[in-house]
């Protein structure tokens, strides 16, 4: 709509740039075949016109003042923050017509229409005081992009791009959750988990998982089995909670992963503050390079988390399979008694080392961020895997209670 | 508002407009008015009057009390200056349509003036409040304002530059507010503020207006003219360049005009235009135009061998003028008349300076011209084209007249003094310092040069002395031999000469006896060989026939190019004749002389024929019919514009076409070699174009995603420009570019061309135009 908007515009000023050519045209074809002041005077009436424009735009250019503020640069996804924004006429005569483009994309002004063309008599200015909200965690740009201003003959229109503009660094969100449900027997699970017990490891054994170290073979279990075996620490492994999420970057443009690996980081910390302030301990896993973890104890630990979180740097390298591989390779995420996964793409490799995991008796989630089709046979899970698709345009509140 | 303007804006919009009213009623209905012309005066008179209404109109009541006060003081402070009789009268005189006749007086005529200017000025002042009311009549003025100018523009009425800039300012000044009236933004205070502050554009806009040129001729177009010409004579160069071979003088093979002198061959049809001519007063005879002079025959071809250098075309001129002043001074126009044309080259390249004969000055805007002579030839210091233009100052010679026959064979006493004046006089005009010495050498050196010995046939020189056997002169030998070569038959096909022609008797023998036809080149050659076997020197002459007798400008065309001999007659210089048939008559345009008439030009002399030829009639035939080609083609300019224009077309569309092919060949191969990541970039562009058709052009600052976006919404097809996600990929990423994604590319093009037809089918086709390879 506002685009149509605009094209009638431009085609008004067209059709006047049409019909001043048209009589300039007419004019040269007038001092083809008469002299004398009347058919060059329409003459250079008609040439001056544009020129008088420009010399206007040139002034309107180098003298229209313009300033915006943004209360903090550092920002919290979806929190508006004070936004100022002045224009300012610093010249003798009239502007005509000024209009500001915002950045639009991952940013919006509360109350500031961005088709209003706004006329500046000399010493007037235009204050606005609004509200700027970022949508997504990351830097960029936001606020005023261009500015458009068009000549008081309307028939030239010169956008240009504001030289200072803000740039925000953008923290994601924190999404309170009443519960997860994506597990239904997990209040059981809580309180076997809040009671601590922590049993000696005993010499019960599971098959071998990729992944598992050499130490940890059960050889005796193994040539009697004739496959192998490894110790489980059942102990061990039932007291942690993991939760494992994707960083690799599958676009170039920034419209199109920015959203995706925002909803990512905002379901990982939705996660991670439901348990902390909860009490339940439990560890982070993803990939910068390599495998990093942070632990979260408590709701004291969360605040290192969360910054640990938004710092997290999305790579075109880093693969979600990898850091499960390597994840379970040491052993870590096995000693869970529930792995988290957040990822953007399930793939089969995904599911296979996930499986592993079932057989291991993990309880295991996988929050996929994703736009698909979620109809296919892969996407069904089972009571020990659960598989949960998260649009990325929808509400986390609703996802991740169940409530979709 | 913002700032802090506290005029009242509406009052201050209202005198300005009222002003800008006032300033073209008053220069451009001043005469209306009684106002003969603009003063000082006047315009502050106006000022005046429009600040008083404007008081009266906005001031409060101590401000309008103040201002009729003062306007009362004035009217009486002018009567007492006056006079309270002189005063009445003033006013008697000027109410004169109320009060009964009363004849404005002279001495009052500024103050009439300066009532009529206040009385202008209420009715502007009226006029802008009745405006204000409604917009519509404003429109209606700037419509009316409109056409009175277009009125004035056809009907090429006088306007004053200032009166023009008014109009034009007060149209842009409506035309402004206009559109702030219908502008939908948001506003920052009334109409008439922003009209104030938008003003000083305004002003600049009148004063840019005002310092503009007004030339009173219409614009020319030289510029454009000449980049034209220069475009045509480029083409025409080249595709004679491509014609000939590359030789120098290209053009010179289709002037009609040959370097080469060779008698072989038929003549060729061409009418190009060669040179114009220009002259300040119509010219008594036509002109004839020497370009090369040749003084060697043998046999079948003229040649050039003399190296001299001598400025030997004005020792020629001074010896002719010498002659005639010796002969009869005080009726010198009676045989030599002075002329001054201006020769312009138009379509041809030549080092060849051509110029009539009894030059007297050559000169190129307006000074001296830089030439050289080479054997009877002016030369150019290099080979010049369009655009070369010079003038030359020549004597036209009345030829054909009786008393100019008789001045021929006269023979007057030397007289020094004479010839030392005027050896002077063309020392002064041409720069060259000739001396009597110098035209004694030049007399020796024309006959070395020119009086070659020639061998007749036995048969020739028995017909030489029948034709000549009644004639006791000179000059009555070489009329004789003049009239009976013109009874042969003139034919342009004269085919080749044959293998056995090979020296000037043999030549004579064939031409007069053998073939008896042919064109000017075997006339003229055919008199100066028998001029010379009778002892006159002669020369052979190739340049061009201007018919321009009574006229003051022509257009020289190629089928002009002509051959005629000239004769050294001593003490009196060159002569020319004209022995090819149809010819005399343009040759020989005698003027008339009170008391000495006659003329004896070839047509009314004597007929003498060659025993063989009866071909007279024939001759003539065929010479009424070129003379009516001649005028077809110079009446036929126009078709022949059109069908060079026809060509020129043809050619630019053949060559478009060969272009295009080579072009098309050229990329589709260049396609093929192509990187996958350079065809998709090719075939991007290709979808590029096809959107630009549709309309969609990616704007300033629009990311490629922004692009898609708005395109897919124009199309109405989500993931129509997917493809761009590649793209982006390999332009800013490493991504490599697979077959895969070029085919995907190709579908979406096809796609989109397949949207396109149904869209709109012209777009369809320039868009195949467009991305035809």
């Amino acid at each position: 709509m506002l685009k149509k908007r605009k094209n009638k515009k431009m085609d008004k000023i067209k059709m006047r740039r049409w019909l001043l050519l048209y009589l300039w045209v007419l004019s040269l074809a007038a001092i083809s075949y008469y002299g004398g002041a009347v058919s060059y005077g329409i003459f250079f009436g008609i040439t001056l016109i544009p020129v008088v424009s420009l010399i206007y735009l040139m002034i309107v250019y180098f003298r229209l003042g313009i300033f915006q503020r943004i209360e903090s640069r550092n920002m919290v996804c979806g929190q508006a923050m004070p936004y100022f924004f002045v224009l300012q006429n610093d010249g003798h005569i009239a502007f005509a017509s000024i209009s500001v483009e915002l950045f639009s994309s991952f940013s919006y002004v509360e109350k500031l229409p961005g088709d209003v063309e706004y006329e500046l008599l000399p010493g007037e200015r235009h204050t606005f005081e609004t509200k700027l909200t970022c949508r997504y965690r990351g830097e960029y740009e936001v606020g005023v992009k261009e500015i458009v201003m068009t000549d008081f003959f309307r028939l030239f229109r010169i956008r240009y791009r504001l030289p200072s503009t803000i740039r925000a660094l953008v923290l994601p969100k924190i999404t309170q959750v009443t519960k997860l449900g994506s597990i239904e027997e997990f209040t059981a699970l809580l309180s076997q988990e809040s009671m601590r017990e922590r049993t000696e490891p005993d010499v019960a054994v599971r098959d071998y998982v990729p992944g598992d170290s050499l130490k940890q073979i059960h050889w005796k279990a193994t040539a009697r089995e004739q496959k192998l075996k490894v110790r489980g620490r059942t102990g061990e492994e039932k007291q942690g909670i993991s939760i494992l999420w994707d960083t690799g970057r599958r676009s170039r443009e920034i419209k199109e992963y920015l959203p995706v690996e925002n909803k990512i980081l905002e379901i990982v910390l939705a996660i991670g503050f439901f348990l902390a302030e909860k009490g339940i301990g439990f560890s982070g896993y993803y990939r910068q390079g390599v495998v990093m973890e942070k632990h979260v104890e408590n709701i004291r630990d969360f605040d290192e988390f969360y910054h640990g979180v938004s710092e997290v740097v999305f790579g075109r390298d880093e693969s979600f399979s990898r850091l499960l591989l390597e994840a379970s390779g040491n052993g870590i995420v096995l000693r869970s008694r529930v792995i988290f996964c957040v990822m953007q793409e399930l793939n089969e490799e995904v599911i296979r080392i996930t499986e592993e995991f079932e057989r291991a008796g993990i309880l295991t989630v996988l929050y996929v961020v994703t736009d698909e089709n979620t109809k296919d046979e892969r996407w069904q899970g089972n009571e020990r895997r659960r598989i949960i698709a998260v649009p990325v345009a929808v509400q986390l509140e609703a996802a991740l209670e169940g409530r979709l | 508002m913002g700032g802090n303007f506290h005029l009242n804006e509406k009052g201050f919009w209202r005198f300005l407009n009222a002003l800008l009213l006032s300033c073209i009623g008053l220069l451009g209905g001043g005469g209306f008015f009684g106002i003969a012309a603009i003063k000082p005066v006047h315009m502050l008179a106006l000022a005046a009057a429009l600040a008083f209404f404007f008081i009266l109109n906005y001031a409060k009541l101590r401000g309008r009390i103040l201002c009729v006060f003062a306007g009362i003081i004035c009217l009486l402070g002018a009567g007492a200056v006056m006079g309270i009789r002189n005063y009445a009268d003033f006013i008697h005189s000027y109410f004169s349509w109320l009060f009964g006749h009363f004849p404005w007086q002279e001495e009052w005529i500024t103050g009439y003036e300066a009532l009529q200017v206040i009385f202008l000025a209420g009715i502007c002042y009226l006029l802008q409040m009745l405006m204000e009311k409604s917009f519509w009549v404003k429109i209606a003025a700037i419509i009316l304002l409109s056409f009175s100018l277009l009125f004035c523009l056809f009907t090429e009425r006088e306007l004053s530059h200032v009166e023009v800039a008014f109009i034009l300012c007060y149209i842009a000044v409506i035309f402004v507010e206009w559109t702030q009236v219908n502008w939908k933004k948001e506003k920052a205070g009334g109409i008439h503020s922003y009209m104030l502050w938008i003003m000083p554009l305004l002003i600049l806009y009148f004063l840019l207006m005002v310092l503009m040129p007004v030339p009173s001729t219409p614009y020319g177009w030289k510029f454009v003219r000449n980049i034209y010409e220069q475009l045509r004579e480029s083409f025409l160069e080249i595709s004679q360049h491509i014609a000939r071979g590359g030789m120098e003088d290209y053009d010179l093979s289709l002037s009609g005009f040959t370097e080469s002198g060779e008698l072989e061959g038929n003549l060729g049809q061409d009418d190009r235009e060669i040179m114009s001519i220009e002259s300040s007063a119509p010219l008594i005879t036509n002109v004839y135009l020497t370009g090369k002079v040749y003084d060697t025959f043998d046999g079948r071809q003229w040649l050039q061998n003399s190296e001299d250098t001598a400025k030997e075309r004005y020792m020629d001129t001074a010896e002719t003028l010498y002659a005639v002043r010796r002969y009869e001074e005080r009726y010198q126009q009676d045989y030599l008349f002075r002329a001054r044309v201006k020769i312009n080259y138009r379509y041809f390249h030549t080092s060849f300076l051509f110029a009539p004969l009894k030059t007297w000055e050559l000169d190129q805007e307006g000074e001296q011209m830089s030439f050289r002579e080479l054997g009877g030839s002016l030369l150019f210091e290099e080979a010049k084209g369009y655009g070369t233009e010079y003038e030359a100052v020549f004597y036209q010679m009345n030829a054909g007249g009786v008393p100019f026959y008789q001045f021929l064979q006269g023979r007057q006493a030397p007289d020094e003094k004479l010839l030392e004046e005027i050896l002077r006089d063309m020392r002064g005009v041409t720069g060259e310092d000739i001396r009597a010495e110098d035209l004694e050498r030049h007399r020796q050196t024309v006959y070395d040069t020119y009086l070659k010995e020639v061998t007749l046939s036995e048969r020739v020189r028995q017909a030489l002395n029948d034709i000549t056997a009644d004639a006791a002169t000179d000059v009555e030998r070489l009329q004789a031999v003049e009239t009976a070569l013109a009874s042969l038959r003139y034919t342009r096909t004269p085919g080749e000469l044959p293998e056995t022609v090979s020296n000037d008797s043999e030549f004579l023998d064939y031409f007069l006896f053998e073939s008896g036809q042919g064109y000017c080149n075997y006339f003229a050659t055919a008199f100066v060989l028998l001029a010379r076997a009778q002892g006159l020197p002669a020369r052979y002459v190739q340049g061009f026939c201007v018919p321009m007798k009574d006229s003051k400008e022509a257009t020289v065309y190629s089928y002009m190019a002509h051959a005629w001999p000239e004769v050294y007659l001593d003490g009196i210089g060159w002569i020319p004749f004209e022995p090819t048939p149809g010819f005399a008559g343009r040759r020989y345009t005698p003027w008339s002389i009170k008391g000495k008439g006659g003329s004896i030009s070839g047509e009314e002399s004597v007929s003498l024929q060659w025993p063989q030829s009866d071909a007279d009639r024939e001759s003539r035939l065929l010479e009424d019919a070129m003379e009516e080609e001649n005028v077809s083609m110079a009446d036929s300019g126009t078709a022949r514009l059109l069908r060079v224009a026809g060509m020129v077309l043809l050619s630019v569309l053949l060559t478009g076409l060969l272009i295009w092919l080579l072009d098309y060949k050229i990329t589709s191969y260049r396609y093929r070699k192509m990187s996958n990541a350079e065809k998709l970039n090719a075939d991007i562009r290709k979808i590029m174009r096809i959107l630009g058709v549709m309309g969609l052009k990616r704007e300033a600052g629009e990311t490629l995603e922004e692009f898609a976006g708005r395109c897919e919404e124009f199309l109405e097809k989500k993931d129509m420009m997917c493809f761009l996600e590649n793209f982006e990929g390999y332009l800013y990423g490493n991504q490599e570019v697979t077959p895969e994604n070029i085919e995907e590319v190709k579908e979406k093009q096809h796609e989109l061309m397949d949207m396109l037809w149904e869209r709109n089918k012209f777009d369809f086709f320039r868009a195949r135009v467009y991305n035809l390879y």
